[in-house]
């Protein structure tokens, strides 16, 4: 069987180039993915290494106050042997540098010089407690300058130094010196007090007092340099872990595109040659030899597909790792590792995607009577028992997927994937039934059109395998598209209605004390990145016992507000949060508007980040008698300004002119950015999954032209014009692909909801559906063409054979 | 001509293949058709027999049967002394290779492989050893030396055929099934062909079974077996083309 094998493989390698393709692409996806993990988990590793390098011992604090870890820190310090400590504590606070205020990281700086790890790369290291160092990055961005003093949660502190960009466990955008940090209190979460010993005092015994020392009120493990290292990186390599598990679930994705498109192309090439194996079988060929003959020769495609896959997705870590660390992330990348699992289990998978995406065409020839090979290829449809298990089998996958999907959100997420995956398999079991189906009602349309239309929606109903296995690969690629834009959309209108409820307003210019000055609306309208401007009167209130400022919002105002959530109804009073925070506020359900001249009830509710400022509809100050005077300028942003830069240049407007800036720009920006790239990378991982389909459906539409030679020939000798079959050929890509995509785009939609649902199941409530018709409706279009486009080449090759030589071929 | 080490068998006139009532159906109630009704024959040894009849009248299904390519609906068929309703897929294909050989009108060759990997093929499947001398004489006989190494399609027709016919001759089987072997050759070559089935009978004592409807072809044969409507209509010992055609007009065919 051995000579039949290699025979068979090199005559058809050319018929397994597209299942080959997906296979190397599912492959060299997951390998990459493993590289690209294995060099982060190396970056961290080497930062950790990096930031005990000058520790000898380190006292685990890790469960303690900020307090309390630097009493065990005073304590340490006394202790016989010790030359140096540092109680390490790092957290999140405001700190206000260059264009604004924001919330930082923030790190502590050792006063020894072996134990401070910080990297300086300009300026110097801090000498005295008041001077700190900051990200070379966060500083370029925020447009902090060396000298400048800068307010960590209202320490004031120098700028000696710019540090490396932030990273391990202990890295931060901001340092400051340990005095500092203890006044910082309870922001910072300390991890570990780091010892130096003292040069010749044994460590043993050192350790030993110690132990005596930090344990003093309650248990504080102390540990060697190496052991704690060791502990730490098995700690911050656990979210590179969730990350990579993550990415591979995409790549899971990918491989079982794979599978289903070397399925299809392995049935179609197994058809092709049912006259070639069961020329086998009459030669003396058992049944047996055939299948392992056939096992054997997928599984060689496999290993092959899989081992190149490997070397491709090996170099693309290697160019992945390179253009993020020329690219100066901030992400902390070592050199590219792979482990011997993270190359082994997706070659495995490869080669099994391959073997098992054969078992099923496989059985079906093996089935091949001899006499086969003396009889003219007839084509069957699908009847009898076999067609019943193919209900059965893909009716319960749906029914078992969709209840997965149901089922599977928040932490059932993995059930959630696997049901998504079943009932897309049964929808691929089904296809050969469902795609003639449909086939079936649009063929008479197509029909009317004349004979290329009438011989095409025949030939599209007469095989119900072939032109299934045609039109599932262009099925999951539009059901993969769809998914992910309907997907996206309604994630994004879900999170856009919360951001319209919590940062209604982009920015605000609010004169707290006296009337706006003239022309501030004017200069602020021309701030690089202003959308629109709106002046808004107000005056101060009396408002349940607060002197408050309160504006009137008309309509051009309204116009700057994201969604209406902040927008003041008539006898309603909408509170910034600002404000409520400041007077420490709770709504009750009324509150009073008072001034000398009269007095309002209003309904008070909470409206966001608006600024020191209470908001009523037109009309209520006049009422009250008080004097209005333009207040406040209010600013929507240009689609895709920066937040910081133009709340800075509003700043620098409204500070000589006694005014203050408000506003949610800056959170809205970045909370967008930080969905765009969440979207940016889940659309360009399932890109891999599309392009993979895309292939498969060029691979088998020509595949299917191919086997169909015979056939066209005689077309053409019964007197059908080359342009006729080129017009049959292009009808029936058109009508399978039209089909195709609609089916897909269907059942796209229902994905993409139960996918959304199972996501944010738990985190938000009120899930929007919203499908982009515009976008839908180019997918739709564009898979339909890339349809005909796949059909163009094999038309044309099959029209150019002479018709005596395609009845004589086979 | 032939060498004295390609003698095969003795040259006995015992029966190679037996029916007994041999009939088989395809479909049913109304669209039922008797390929084949009670078909009793005796194939002889080492000798060259034809199954002549017109279009439709059985022929080709005889053979099948014969050849345990297709299984008979009613009645038995032995071949070798072994009779085939007893075997399954696995023994009934092991059966073929061992004691079968086939030659077919057109797609006998694997299109994969030369013609050398060809001939060699049954026996590969079957794991048994070629007699690599056998091998040599029949390819030199055939005129096949420069055409081993290639594949189908460099071929023409009568060498793709000769290339069967070595592959068919070379594990010495009990009997040689030929399909319409000539029927796409032009007369040249199938006067080449029929020549090396006869000489195979004569000289290496092989029994062939040809289907043919040409009546050249069938003079070849030392006897002709007449099928009409599935039914045997009777034989003819060494006939000249002239009594086949004869004998085939007065079938009505």
């Amino acid at each position: 069987m051995r000579t039949v094998l290699w025979g068979s493989l090199r005559a058809h390698a050319r018929r397994y180039v597209t299942a080959a393709a997906a296979i190397v692409m599912a492959v060299a996806f997951m390998v990459a993915v493993n590289a690209l993990s294995g060099a982060a988990r190396e970056g961290l590793r080497a930062d950790v290494v990096a930031q005990y390098a000058g520790a000898d011992l380190v006292v685990d604090v890790s469960s303690d106050d900020r307090a309390t870890a630097g009493e065990v820190g005073e304590r340490v310090r006394e202790v016989d042997g010790v030359a140096a400590a540092v109680v390490n504590a790092s957290g999140y606070a405001d700190v206000a540098a260059g264009t604004g205020e924001r919330m930082m990281s923030v790190g502590t700086l050792a006063s020894d010089e072996a134990l401070r790890w910080q990297e300086v790369v300009e300026g110097t290291a801090p000498g005295t407690p008041d001077e700190a160092l900051i990200a070379q990055s966060s500083a370029d961005r925020y447009g902090v300058a060396l000298g400048d003093s800068v307010s960590v949660a209202g320490e004031q502190v120098v700028v000696s130094g710019f540090s490396a960009s932030p990273g391990g466990t202990l890295g931060a955008s901001v340092y400051v010196s340990e005095a500092v940090a203890a006044r910082l209190g309870d922001a910072l979460i300390p991890s570990d007090v780091s010892v130096r010993t003292a040069s010749g005092a044994d460590e043993d015994a050192v350790a030993s007092a110690l132990d005596a020392a930090a344990s003093a009120d309650g248990p504080h493990p102390v540990a060697d340099r190496d052991a704690w290292v060791d502990a730490r990186i098995l700690d911050a390599t656990k979210d590179v872990d969730v990350l990579q598990r993550l990415v591979l679930v995409f790549a899971a994705i990918a491989a079982f595109v794979g599978t289903l498109v070397i399925a299809n192309t392995i049935t179609i090439v197994l058809t092709q040659r049912r006259r070639e194996l069961a020329l086998l079988r009459c030669v003396g060929a058992t049944r047996r030899q055939i299948v392992r003959a056939l096992r054997t020769e997928s599984a060689v495609l496999g290993a092959t597909a899989a081992l190149a896959g490997v070397l491709l997705g090996w170099g693309l870590g290697h160019v992945a790792v390179a253009a993020l660390k020329a690219s100066d992330s901030g992400v902390a990348l070592g050199a590219v590792a792979l482990t011997p699992a993270g190359v082994a289990v997706p070659f495995v998978i490869g080669v099994l995607a391959a073997v098992g995406a054969t078992v099923l065409p496989v059985r079906r020839v093996s089935r091949l009577a001899p006499l086969e090979a003396l009889r003219p290829h007839e084509t069957t449809g699908l009847s009898g028992r076999p067609g019943r298990i193919r209900v059965v089998s893909g009716v319960a996958l749906v029914g078992l997927g969709a209840a997965g999907l149901v089922v599977g959100t928040g932490d059932l997420l993995p059930v959630g994937l696997a049901g998504g995956m079943a009932a897309f398999l049964g929808v691929v079991v089904l296809a050969p039934l469902l795609v003639p189906a449909v086939l079936r009602l649009v063929g008479p349309a197509v029909a009317a059109t004349g004979v290329a239309g009438r011989l095409a929606s025949a030939n599209v109903v007469r095989n119900p395998r072939r032109t299934a296995s045609t039109a599932t690969a262009l099925l999951i690629g539009v059901t993969l598209i769809t998914m992910v834009v309907v997907g996206t959309a309604s994630l994004r209108t879900t999170v856009d209605r919360e951001l319209d409820r919590d940062y209604a307003l982009d920015a605000a210019v609010v004169a707290t004390e006296e009337p706006l000055a003239d022309g501030i609306e004017a200069r602020v309208a021309d701030i690089d990145g202003v959308g629109s401007v709106a002046t808004l009167p107000g005056a101060e209130v009396e408002m349940d016992g607060h002197e408050v400022l309160v504006l009137e919002v008309g309509p051009a105002a309204a116009g700057i507000l994201h969604g209406d959530a902040a927008l003041p109804r008539s006898g309603e009073l909408v509170v910034g949060g600002e404000l409520a925070d400041a007077l420490d506020l709770s709504f009750g359900a009324s509150s009073h508007l008072r001034t000398a001249a009269g007095e309002v009830a209003v309904r008070p509710r909470w409206g966001g980040s608006l600024g020191e400022v209470a908001l009523v509809a037109p009309g209520v100050l006049a009422d009250l008698g008080a004097s209005v005077e333009p207040r406040a300028v209010w600013v929507r942003g240009a689609d895709g300004a920066s937040g910081d830069e133009v709340l800075a240049d509003a700043a620098a407007i409204a500070e000589p002119a006694g005014a203050a800036v408000a506003g949610s720009l800056s959170q809205r920006s970045w909370i967008t950015l930080q969905m765009d790239v969440m979207l940016a990378v889940t659309v360009g991982l399932l890109a891999v999954a599309v392009l993979i389909a895309v292939i498969g459906m060029a691979g088998t539409l020509s595949l299917s032209v191919l086997e169909r030679s015979r056939e066209n020939a005689l077309l053409r000798a019964l007197g059908l014009t080359r342009r006729g079959l080129r017009g049959t050929m292009a009808a029936e890509a058109l009508l399978m692909a039209g089909v195709a995509a609609v089916l897909g785009t269907a059942l796209g939609g229902v994905f993409a909801w139960l996918g959304v649902r199972a996501l944010t199941e738990g985190l938000i409530d009120d899930l929007s559906f919203t499908v982009p018709w515009f976008q839908v409706a180019v997918v739709l279009v564009a898979a339909t063409a890339t349809g005909l486009l796949a059909s163009v080449l094999p038309a044309r090759r099959a029209t150019r054979v002479a018709p005596a030589e395609g009845i004589a071929m086979l | 001509m032939i060498p004295s080490s390609l003698t095969g068998p003795p040259a006995t006139v015992a029966t190679a293949a037996r029916t007994r009532a041999l009939t088989k159906t395809y479909g049913r109630g109304h669209a039922e058709v008797r390929a084949l009704d009670g078909v009793d024959l005796d194939v002889e040894g080492a000798r060259l027999t034809a199954i002549m009849g017109p279009s439709g009248s059985g022929k080709s299904t005889l053979m099948h049967c014969l050849a345990g390519l297709d299984s008979p609906t009613s009645g038995s068929v032995e071949v070798a002394g072994v009779s085939l309703a007893d075997l399954d897929d696995t023994a009934l294909t092991r059966f073929r290779r061992e004691h079968v050989g086939f030659v077919f009108q057109a797609f006998n060759l694997l299109p994969t492989l030369t013609a050398r990997q060809n001939i060699l093929l049954p026996l590969e499947l079957a794991g048994a050893e070629p007699d690599w001398q056998r091998l040599d004489t029949l390819v030199d006989v055939l005129g096949l030396a420069d055409r081993l190494t290639h594949r189908p399609s460099e071929l023409s027709g009568g060498q793709q055929q000769r290339v069967a016919i070595a592959r068919a001759l070379l594990a010495s089987p009990d009997v040689v099934f030929a399909d319409e072997p000539t029927g796409n050759l032009d007369s040249r070559s199938s006067s080449e062909v029929l020549g090396f089935l006869r000489r195979s009978v004569d000289e290496l004592g092989q029994t062939v079974v040809m289907v043919t409807h040409e009546p050249v072809a069938a003079a070849y044969a030392d006897r002709v077996v007449l099928l009409r409507d599935g039914k045997l209509a009777g034989t003819l010992e060494r006939p000249s083309a002239e009594d086949v055609v004869g004998a085939i007009t007065g079938l009505g065919g």
